[in-house]
C-alpha cells in the first residue's frame, strides 16, 4: 500500500498553516506546516508523494526564493502558491518557476482541495514514474 | 535923587572925604561885595553847566534805553520770526526808530555780488517811482559799504559824489546811511536808512551797525533753517519714497518717528503708531520672544541688522519684517534712541514657509504613503484570517459529521479557531478603516512642468551646495498628467535626491542630474538621470523593495514609496544603468485625456 501523501504548508501566518494543515488532513493527506520558507528548506527530505502549498509574500526568504532554492537543489515537488494580493507579476513568476496551481486568499475551500489533490496526483505520478524507472 | 546921586563914586569928582577908617571900611565892603558877586556869578555858571549836563545825561540815558529796548526787540524778532523777511522788517523798524531816519530799505546781495535785491522799502511817505522789485546795482556808497564792510553815512547827499548814482524818479534823499549785513566775513546785504532830520551821527552809525549785525544773525538763522528744512525734506522724501519702513524709538522703546510705510505694511496710520512700541504690532507670543532682544539692543546702543520678527497687519495677516538699526545721538553725543529700517520679507519668508510647508506636506505624504502601503498590507493580512476561517469551517463541518469524543473536541477547537480568526479580521478592518480615512488621494490634471517647478526650490540649494548642475528638460507643452500632485512631487523628490546622493558618493567633476520627460501613448515618461556611483547589478531586482522586506532607511524606503505611488497611478517605474556612468530611473504616469474616465475606478482601497 502506498504511503499517504504529505501536504507541506509554508506561510508566515500560523492561523493559515494550522487551518490548511487540518483541511489537508480532512481530505485525506498528512500535513506538515512551516512558518518560514527557510524552515521548510532545511527540513524537507523528499521521501514520497507530496505537495507544497506556499505563500509567496513572506518576510525573509520569499516564496519565489524558496522555489528557486528547491530548483537549485533538485528537490522538486508540485507547488501550489498562495498570494494575498492580486499580485500578478509574482504569480506569473511563480508559474514560470513551475508552480502547478495558484490560490488567491481568501480562496474557496473547494478550490484549495481541488488544487491540492491535483498537485498530490502529479507527485504520485512522478513517484510512480521514478519507481518504474528504477 | 539925581543921576549924580546914584553915582557917588564917579572918579575925578571931589567927594567929601570920609574919615580914613570909614573910607577903608567902605573899600573893604566894596571888595567883599565884588567877591561875593563874582562868586555868585561863578555859582550860577556852575549851576547852569550842571543843569545842562544833567539834561544831556538824561537824554543820553533815554536814548540808551531806547536803543536797548530796540535791540532787545530786534533780538527777539530773530527768535520769534518765521522768516528772514519778517525778522528783517522788525529789525529795520527798530533801526529806523532808534536812529530817527524816516525812510530806508533792506537789500540782499545777489550771489554773484553784482546787484542788490530789495527785500522791502520804506519810502517814509516820499514819492518814489523806482520799482522796488527791480534789482539795484551795487555802486556808489553802497558799493563802498559792501566792499569795506563798515557802516557809512552821508549827511549832505544832494551835494555828494554819490548823487549821480541815483536813478531818475528815485525819492529825494537828504542824507543816507548804510550798514552792512555780514555773514562769515562777507557782506551779503545792506541796511539802508535815510532822511534823518538833522543828519546822522557816529552814534547812529554804531547803532545801525549793531542792527545790521542782528539782521545778519537773523539771515544766518533763516538760511540754516532753510538748509535744515531742505535736508529734512530730502530725507523725508527719501524715506517716504523707499519701500522700507523707517522708524525711530526713544531709549525706552516708544516710537518717536514713523514713516508712512507703516500704513501699507501694517495697516496703521503713522501718527497712531507714535508713542507705541514696535512690540505693540506683534502677536503676544512674538512680542514676548522679541521683547528680550529689543530691550537688550536698546540698552547696548549698538547697531544691529537682519533681525526678523513677525508683525501683525491690522487685518490679522502675518507680516515678516527684517530690521536693522543704528543708535541716535544728539549733538552732545547723548543717546536718544534708535533709528531703524524695516523691510518686508514676508514674500521671501512666505516662499520659505511654503517650502517648509511643502516639505512637511511631503514628509506627511511619505507617512501617508507608508500608511497606504500598510493599509494595503492590512488588506492582505485580512485575507489570512478569511482564508483560515474558510478552512477551519470546512474542518469543523467535517468533524461535525464524525462521531465520538475526538471529533467533538476537534469541532470545538475548529470553532474556537474560527472565532479567533474572525476577531483578528475585525481588528484588521478597524485599523484599516482608520488608515483609509487619511489617505484618499486627489487626482487632477497636472502640468508636469509645474510640478517639477514646485519641487525645484526644495532641491536647488542642495545642488548648488554640491556644485552639481540640475538640468530640467520638461516641456510645458507636454500633455497634462492625471495624478495626485503631492504624490508625484514625492516621487520626483525621491528620485532627484537619490540621484544627488549617488553623485555625492563619487568624486567626478562633471556630475550632472537631468530630469527629462517625453510623451508616450496615453502616458508621460519621466526620466531622472544621474552620473553617480550606479547600482550593483545584483541589486537591481530588489531596488524597489517589497512590502514584507524590512526596508532600510533612505533610498530603499523612498524607492518603495515611489513604486507604490507610480503603480497606484497605473504607471511603471524602473531603473537602468547608464552606458557611461550612473543610473537612470524612469517612471510613467497616465495623461489626463486618456485616463480620466477610468481613473475613478482605479483607486481601489484608497476610495475607502
Amino acid at each position: 500500500m502506498q504511503a499517504v501523501p504529505t501536504v507541506f504548508i509554508v506561510d508566515d501566518d500560523p492561523a493559515v498553516t494550522k487551518a490548511a494543515g487540518q483541511l489537508a488532513e480532512v481530505i485525506g493527506f498528512k500535513s506538515q506546516v512551516f512558518n518560514s520558507a527557510a524552515g521548510f528548506l532545511d527540513a524537507y527530505r523528499p521521501n514520497g508523494p507530496a505537495c507544497l502549498v506556499l505563500d509567496l509574500r513572506m518576510p525573509g526568504m520569499s516564496g519565489i526564493e524558496l522555489q528557486q532554492a528547491l530548483l537549485n537543489t533538485g528537490k522538486t515537488l508540485p507547488i501550489v502558491v498562495m498570494t494575498g494580493h492580486a499580485d500578478t507579476r509574482l504569480v506569473v513568476k511563480a508559474m514560470q518557476l513551475g508552480a502547478v496551481g495558484c490560490l488567491e486568499k481568501p480562496f474557496p475551500v473547494e478550490d484549495f482541495c481541488k488544487v491540492v489533490r491535483e498537485a498530490v496526483q502529479q507527485s504520485e505520478e512522478a513517484w510512480r514514474n521514478r519507481s518504474h524507472g528504477s | 535923587m539925581s543921576a549924580k546921586d546914584s553915582n557917588p563914586a564917579t572918579p575925578g569928582e571931589k567927594l567929601p572925604r570920609l574919615p580914613e577908617d570909614v573910607q577903608r571900611l567902605v573899600e573893604e565892603r566894596t571888595a567883599e561885595l565884588a567877591r561875593i558877586n563874582e562868586q555868585l556869578r561863578k555859582d550860577l555858571e556852575e549851576s547852569q553847566r550842571a543843569n545842562k549836563s544833567f539834561a544831556e545825561a538824561l537824554e543820553r540815558s533815554r536814548q540808551l534805553g531806547l536803543e536797548t529796548t530796540a535791540l532787545v526787540k530786534a533780538s527777539r524778532a530773530i527768535l520769534d520770526s518765521k522768516s528772514f523777511e519778517e525778522a528783517a522788517r522788525i529789525i529795520f523798524d527798530c533801526c529806523e526808530e532808534v536812529t530817527g531816519a524816516t525812510s530806508g530799505y533792506v537789500t540782499l546781495l545777489a550771489k554773484d555780488g553784482s546787484r542788490n535785491d530789495v527785500l522791502f522799502l520804506d519810502s517814509g511817505g516820499r514819492p518814489c517811482e523806482v520799482d522796488p522789485d527791480l534789482p539795484a546795482h551795487v555802486r556808489g556808497l553802497r558799493e563802498v559799504v559792501c566792499r569795506t564792510g563798515r557802516t557809512a553815512y552821508e549827511n549832505n547827499f544832494p551835494a555828494s559824489e554819490w548823487v549821480e548814482f541815483i536813478p531818475p524818479g528815485h525819492m529825494t534823499l537828504d542824507n543816507v546811511m548804510f550798514a552792512p549785513l555780514r555773514l562769515e566775513g562777507k557782506t551779503v546785504g545792506l541796511f539802508g536808512v535815510a532822511n534823518k532830520p538833522g543828519g546822522f551821527t557816529d552814534r547812529d552809525a554804531r547803532v545801525a551797525e549793531a542792527f545790521g549785525e542782528l539782521a545778519a544773525v537773523a539771515l544766518r538763522n533763516s538760511l540754516t533753517l532753510q538748509a535744515l528744512q531742505e535736508s529734512e525734506n530730502r530725507y523725508r522724501s527719501l524715506v517716504e519714497a523707499i519701500s522700507e519702513w523707517v522708524w525711530e524709538v526713544d531709549p525706552g522703546g516708544a516710537l518717536t518717528y514713523c514713516s508712512p510705510q507703516i500704513q501699507d505694511l501694517l495697516g496703521h496710520p503713522a501718527e497712531d503708531a507714535l508713542g507705541k512700541t514696535p512690540l505693540d504690532f506683534m502677536s503676544e507670543g512674538e512680542a514676548q520672544r522679541v521683547s528680550g532682544p529689543f530691550r537688550d539692543t536698546l540698552q547696548s546702543q549698538e547697531p544691529f541688522a537682519g533681525f526678523e520678527a513677525v508683525f501683525l497687519h491690522r487685518d490679522g495677516q502675518r507680516v515678516v519684517l527684517e530690521t536693522g538699526g543704528v543708535p541716535i545721538r544728539d549733538a552732545d553725543g547723548d543717546y536718544r534712541g534708535f533709528r531703524c529700517v524695516s523691510r518686508d520679507t514676508t514674500q521671501r519668508t512666505r516662499a520659505e514657509q511654503r517650502e517648509a510647508a511643502l516639505q512637511s506636506q511631503l514628509a506627511h505624504m511619505g507617512r501617508l504613503t507608508t500608511m497606504g502601503e500598510l493599509a494595503s498590507g492590512l488588506a492582505h493580512e485580512l485575507n489570512q484570517p478569511l482564508a483560515a476561517i474558510a478552512m477551519f469551517a470546512a474542518v469543523a463541518a467535517h468533524e461535525a459529521k464524525a462521531d465520538g469524543e475526538q471529533g467533538r473536541q476537534k469541532l470545538i477547537e475548529a470553532c474556537d479557531d474560527i472565532g479567533e480568526q474572525a476577531r483578528r479580521a475585525g481588528q484588521l478592518i478597524h485599523r484599516m478603516r482608520q488608515f483609509v480615512k487619511k489617505i484618499a488621494p486627489r487626482r487632477t490634471a497636472l502640468n508636469l512642468r509645474s510640478v517639477v517647478d514646485e519641487i525645484l526650490p526644495l532641491v536647488q540649494n542642495d545642488f548648488r551646495h554640491a556644485g552639481i548642475p540640475l538640468n530640467i528638460d520638461v516641456d510645458r507643452a507636454l500633455p497634462m498628467i492625471w495624478a495626485d500632485k503631492l504624490q508625484v512631487e514625492q516621487v520626483l523628490l525621491n528620485l532627484v535626491r537619490n540621484g544627488l546622493e549617488a553623485m555625492q558618493r563619487t568624486d567626478f567633476a562633471d556630475h550632472q542630474l537631468s530630469v527629462a520627460a517625453k510623451a508616450g501613448e496615453g502616458r508621460l515618461e519621466i526620466a531622472v538621470r544621474d552620473t553617480g556611483d550606479g547600482i550593483p547589478k545584483d541589486r537591481f531586482h530588489d531596488l524597489f523593495g517589497t512590502f514584507y522586506t524590512t526596508k532600510p532607511e533612505g533610498m530603499g524606503m523612498g524607492l518603495a514609496i515611489s513604486r507604490s505611488i507610480v503603480e497606484a497611478h497605473g504607471g511603471y517605474i524602473w531603473a537602468a544603468p547608464n552606458s557611461d556612468r550612473g543610473t537612470t530611473f524612469t517612471f510613467t504616469l497616465p495623461t489626463a485625456d486618456k485616463d480620466r474616465e477610468d481613473a475613478s475606478g482605479t483607486d481601489g482601497l484608497h476610495r475607502g
